[in-house]
């Protein structure tokens, strides 16, 4: 039975971090080095770490100045034993048979996993009156016909929509050190382009569309609602996603997927830039999606994907024009 | 103390997860969760041990060798909330299920609520939305009692189908005095909660979401057609306590007969002798004289074939593999 590397980077997560915790702890699979990184957190959270590490030992606690998520999930990755990785992060907790459920998989088929794909919902914290619950889209896999069935990226019917998080899947180490994947340092995003690294290179995904991962959605988390000059980093995210996905032999079955997630993408995040900063944000935008549209792409297939006006505009609109048109519309249903 | 007990029938580890996750998620924070092991199941209970650290809601007992009905009547009693709510471990629950209901029953001062649920098929496949029905389906109206929400009531008093999903003010359902334990079961239980109570509510909203497609008749322990005949008789005695089993003896009797074939064609192979013996013994020498003949006409005759033609031919004059096996597709209800 495989030993699992939990890895959970924490930042300033007092609120939640018990529960969090607890539900690694309380897990029925026994087997795991838990691998928490406190990015120079100034709340109580390292003494709670250490307040956990005094009565299990499977905790290995790791401290460093505060760089980022990224940074922070490296590290876990860098220092982990395990046989299999599994982020978490400190806000969110999960089901208690996750690990057990997933070792039992791998014990019926008897192979080596790449990715083990599961299903997380987000939750608005219970402070809020409304208590809404989003389940993530189920996952849509082609010739999925038993939890058993070993999957490649090109089996995934909506490639670039919902799945990005880290924390729902389960990978096999030897596949991300051996293949050298890591999340982008110091940009955010960072969860898309790791999914995407991950995606194209493997082999054999498991597909379990169970809800193992409880999503609190942060109630201060207005980080996506004004990222200031960070929504930046999506073009760099989006050229190094390009980069792989060119140089793997699965361009021609996402190209599309891939251009509306592009246009979709600068279309919400315009609307989070700092306002100082849209005009340039846009025009950038802009021109990238011109570029990308002056290779051949099918207008009928264009035509039927979600957002098809959204494409025409960003094309042909000045900013202004596309501001106005689009400020008070949901474009990104999340 | 907490405002909702919610009472949990654990089979096996299948699901048990899923069940206590959408608990731990309610928006309503003030319940106890009391788990009924009803087997052996070391994963189940290492389960239960784990979560019932992770969160203190969660209680579980452990009733491996006793009757199921017993160990309900225990839970009932060491139930502190001021309403009580059933779950099977295979299933779960939407977010919201306990804020609403509560609100709901608070609301029209009711003894319980009889809601809907969504049958999901286990491969994710969305379900189907059980329907309690309205006065414009096959049933007619009788109102039993004053105040109630809907006029088909009685046509669940008949055939109840489950306690899952239903949520109960629990100084009702102490109160109710059960003839032995045997009446805990579903059927008897929910007849006689029908039958007694002054105020229900329907609501039609799905709260319950059903994992088990293979289930037709819901009602968990009808493996063997000698329970259902035992249910069934249980039912008619609390319908006789309350003055009712005059008007409704005939759908009583209907129901018991396709119930019982029911579970004879559903029968594993080496189940089918015992059923069809019980099946036998319980309808071949029936005094059917005291039923409307109209009503049965239907039932008695598919019995009479059932016995008189052989197996095979009886399967294929009826074409049960295709009918959808419902109470509808044999009889039209009429209870006057």
């Amino acid at each position: 039975m495989p030993k699992i590397s939990v890895i959970i980077p924490i930042y300033n997560g007092e609120k939640y971090l018990r529960k969090c915790l607890n539900s690694v702890v309380f897990q029925t699979y026994k087997d795991l080095e838990i691998i928490c990184v406190d990015d120079g957190s100034n709340d109580n959270s390292l003494s709670i770490l250490n307040e956990y590490k005094k009565n299990d030992k499977r905790f290995k606690i790791i401290s460093k100045n505060n760089e980022g998520l990224s940074s922070a999930r490296n590290v876990g990755i860098e220092n982990s034993l395990g046989d299999y990785i599994s982020f978490i992060d400190c806000d969110d907790w999960v089901s208690l048979a996750l690990y057990d459920d997933f070792c039992k998989v791998l014990d019926k088929i008897n192979k080596d996993i790449d990715i083990y794909n599961f299903n997380a919902s987000k939750i608005l914290s219970s402070d809020n009156n409304l208590a809404l619950s989003c389940f993530l889209n189920v996952l849509e896999v082609r010739n999925h016909n038993s939890l058993y069935d070993i999957h490649t990226f090109a089996d995934f019917s909506n490639p670039f929509c919902g799945n990005f998080a880290a924390y729902n899947k389960i990978y096999r180490s030897d596949f991300i050190k051996n293949n050298n994947i890591a999340f982008p340092y110091g940009l955010i995003f960072e969860d898309q382009l790791f999914y995407i690294k991950t995606f194209l290179r493997a082999k054999s995904i498991i597909v379990n569309n169970n809800l193992y991962y409880m999503y609190n959605v942060r109630t201060q988390d207005n980080i996506m609602n004004n990222l200031g000059e960070k929504s930046f980093d999506i073009f760099k995210i989006i050229d190094l996603m390009e980069r792989d996905i060119k140089l793997s032999n699965l361009y021609e079955n996402l190209k599309y997927a891939f251009l509306q997630y592009k246009y979709v993408s600068y279309s919400y995040l315009l609307f989070v830039t700092a306002h100082e900063l849209q005009e340039k944000f846009y025009l950038e935008s802009q021109k990238r999606i011109i570029e990308a549209s002056l290779e051949k792409f099918d207008e009928d297939i264009m035509k039927k994907l979600r957002g098809y006006d959204v494409y025409i505009d960003i094309k042909t609109l000045d900013y202004i024009s596309f501001f106005d048109k689009y400020k008070s519309k949901v474009i990104y249903d999340r | 103390m907490p405002r909702i007990s919610v009472i949990i029938d654990v089979m096996d580890r299948k699901n048990l997860n899923f069940c206590l996750d959408s608990l731990i998620l309610q928006k309503y924070p003030d319940f106890e969760a009391i788990c009924v092991v009803f087997s052996k199941d070391n994963d189940a209970i290492n389960l239960l041990k784990s979560y019932s650290k992770f969160d203190s809601r969660i209680k579980y007992l452990c009733f491996s060798d006793v009757d199921f009905r017993k160990a309900r009547k225990k839970a009932i009693k060491e139930a502190r909330g001021k309403y009580i709510y059933f779950i099977n471990s295979f299933d779960s629950i939407s977010l919201l299920t306990l804020n609403e209901l509560k609100k709901t029953l608070e609301s029209s001062n009711s003894d319980f609520i009889y809601s809907n649920f969504v049958y999901f098929e286990c491969d994710f496949n969305l379900g189907n939305v059980f329907d309690i029905g309205t006065a414009s389906d096959n049933f007619q109206n009788i109102i039993n009692n004053i105040g109630n929400d809907c006029a088909a009531k009685d046509v669940f008093a008949c055939n109840p189908v489950t306690i899952y999903g239903k949520f109960f003010k629990s100084e009702f359902l102490k109160k109710i005095k059960f003839q032995n334990e045997k009446s805990y079961s579903d059927i008897p239980l929910l007849s006689e909660a029908f039958l007694l109570a002054e105020r229900i509510s329907f609501d039609r909203v799905p709260y319950y979401f059903y994992k088990d497609k293979n289930v037709l008749i819901l009602n968990k322990e009808a493996y063997f057609v000698d329970d259902i005949i035992q249910e069934r008789n249980l039912q008619e005695k609390v319908f006789k306590k309350y003055g009712k089993y005059e008007t409704y003896k005939n759908v009583l009797l209907i129901l018991k007969m396709e119930d019982c074939l029911r579970v004879l064609l559903k029968s594993k192979n080496e189940d089918f002798e015992k059923n069809y013996i019980s099946l036998k013994k319980e309808f071949i020498d029936f005094d059917y004289s005291n039923f409307n003949q109209d009503k049965i006409k239907v039932i008695k005759q598919i019995y009479a074939d059932l016995f008189e033609l052989k197996y095979a031919d009886f399967i294929e004059k009826y074409n049960f593999k295709s009918k959808g096996m419902y109470a509808k597709d044999f009889c039209n209800y009429t209870y006057l």
